[in-house]
């Protein structure tokens, strides 16, 4: 299956209130259980008006090997789940639960599917065993929220002196501000896939670059990079001890993107803008993942657009190059 | 109410926690995926005990099964929406968890999606209440949780 793209044409920021009504109103194409936390790069650029909004939907995709924890947090015991069914029986009789845990693990998990993000972190606070069930869910990936509407990640701290990002729910039609930053102002967010922010480093990663000198043809800055789940806190380095791609010096990486379970790195530098395609592997022993880099195409010919999320290189690079 | 008629002679006989037994046909019993290992090895006088259902919960179960309409997404959205129309949320969480038990393909969905409309966007007290959980947090534990998140706290439905 090949993902479903929701486009919508340039706005100026001033116009993003009419956006949201354009989003609104397509609530009935999203179809139900498909969609996920959707975090859409709104005003990364606070100088920028807004380019384009693209509503994709992650969940036509191939697994992605990055997303995920290395180790399933998921177990479970077939005799524990018995044991939960008999105990719940016996606690729906007598009217009282002190635990929370009537229902087995999987059952639990089959209702929060049906939820939504601030369903989840409600339902977190109802008692521990819940919480526990709630932070299996979220890390391993294994449960899927519902959305009724995207929650839009904005950056450019409208008329609020905050140090973090916050969300426009479109379903309440509010900006939420979270309590705590989303994420520290050392660290920058490049985009978000499937619920995950991806994001960089950019303290440690300007550190690096001044420590190092000219002799740097090969560094290793996707060490820089790594996924983090807004809902959970947790994070997932792009890459782990080995590295897997080589990316080239002065040249960061712009964006990111993950279809058919190819990398789409969207590289700038002072002049040109590339795009790199990496193909995931993994070994057979679960070593560790790796990629191997398919083709760079030099896409500045199109690039017009100051701010372009990797969405429109996809649909344009698949038509230029063929990938094997 | 209790014994069904069995249409054939190869008929399964399913006993609930409150003694009662239920026959069914295989085509009905193959969609518990929790006992169709054990239909295999069964003939007409097995009688396949299932401990945690209860004869509501099964007769609910069978009437599901029977009376799913093959086709039509439209005519599976009226029959799912007139079955669940009547039920408690007594009844509704005592069928989750039976349903859950036996693995009854389609139902679990269905019962876990009627179950999660009741406390989608619920006070956290209200999904508490609705299960009968006991609140085992300290109140300091409580507090950060809900701080830590506070924006999913506000605009709830009233109870």
């Amino acid at each position: 299956m090949s993902p479903t793209y929701h486009r919508y044409p340039p706005l100026s920021r001033e116009s993003y209130r009419d956006l949201l009504k354009v989003l609104e109103g397509q609530q009935v194409v999203f179809p139900q259980r498909l969609l996920d936390i959707i975090l859409l790069e709104l005003g990364l650029y606070p100088n920028e008006d807004l380019d384009e909004v693209i509503v994709y939907d992650p969940h036509c995709m191939t697994r992605r090997h990055h997303a995920e924890p290395s180790s399933s947090l998921h177990h479970k015991s077939t005799n524990c789940e018995m044991r939960n069914v008999v105990s719940g029986i016996k606690q729906l009789v007598n009217g009282e639960n002190k635990k929370g845990d009537y229902f087995s693990e999987d059952i639990l998990e089959s209702i929060l599917g049906w939820l939504c993000p601030a369903d989840y972190l409600r339902c977190r606070a109802v008692c521990s065993w819940w919480r526990t069930v709630m932070g299996n869910a979220i890390r391993s990936k294994h449960c899927k929220t519902t959305l009724q509407l995207p929650l839009l990640m904005l950056n450019f701290r409208p008329a609020y002196d905050k140090d973090s990002p916050c969300f426009y729910s479109l379903s309440k039609q509010k900006l939420q501000f979270p309590n705590k930053p989303i994420y520290p102002v050392t660290q920058n967010c490049i985009g978000s896939i499937d619920g995950w922010l991806i994001m960089y480093d950019k303290d440690s990663m300007n550190d690096f670059l001044d420590a190092v000198d000219d002799n740097y043809d090969t560094i290793y800055l996707a060490s820089f990079y790594y996924f983090l789940n807004p809902v959970s806190d947790d994070t997932v380095p792009l890459c782990d001890d080995k590295p897997w791609a080589l990316l080239d010096a002065e040249k960061f990486i712009h964006d990111i993107e993950i279809h058919d379970g190819k990398l789409y790195v969207v590289i700038s530098s002072s002049s040109i803008e590339s795009i790199m395609v990496y193909d995931f592997q993994l070994d057979e022993d679960y070593s560790g993942p790796k990629a191997q880099k398919l083709v760079v195409h030099e896409v500045q010919s199109f690039l017009n657009l100051p701010t372009v999320s990797t969405v429109n290189f996809v649909t344009t690079v698949k038509s230029l190059i063929k990938l094997d | 109410m209790a014994e069904k008629a069995s249409p054939s002679s190869n008929s399964i006989s399913l006993k609930t926690v409150d003694g009662k037994i239920f026959k069914v046909s295989p085509a009905i019993a193959n969609q518990m995926l929790t006992i169709q290992p054990l239909i295999k090895d069964s003939d007409s006088s097995t009688i396949i005990s299932l401990p945690d259902v209860a004869a509501f919960h099964l007769t609910k179960i069978i009437e599901y099964l029977e009376g799913k309409p093959a086709a039509a997404p439209s005519a599976v959205d009226a029959f799912e929406a007139q079955f669940v129309k009547d039920l408690s949320p007594e009844e509704l969480k005592g069928l989750l968890i039976a349903v859950g038990y036996l693995k009854v393909n389609g139902l679990v969905d269905l019962m876990a999606n009627t179950v999660a409309k009741l406390i989608e966007n619920k006070s956290v007290e209200y999904v508490r209440k609705f299960f009968g959980v006991v609140n085992d947090f300290t109140p300091a534990e409580e507090a950060k949780c809900r701080q830590e998140h506070a924006w999913a706290f506000d605009g709830v439905d009233e109870d």
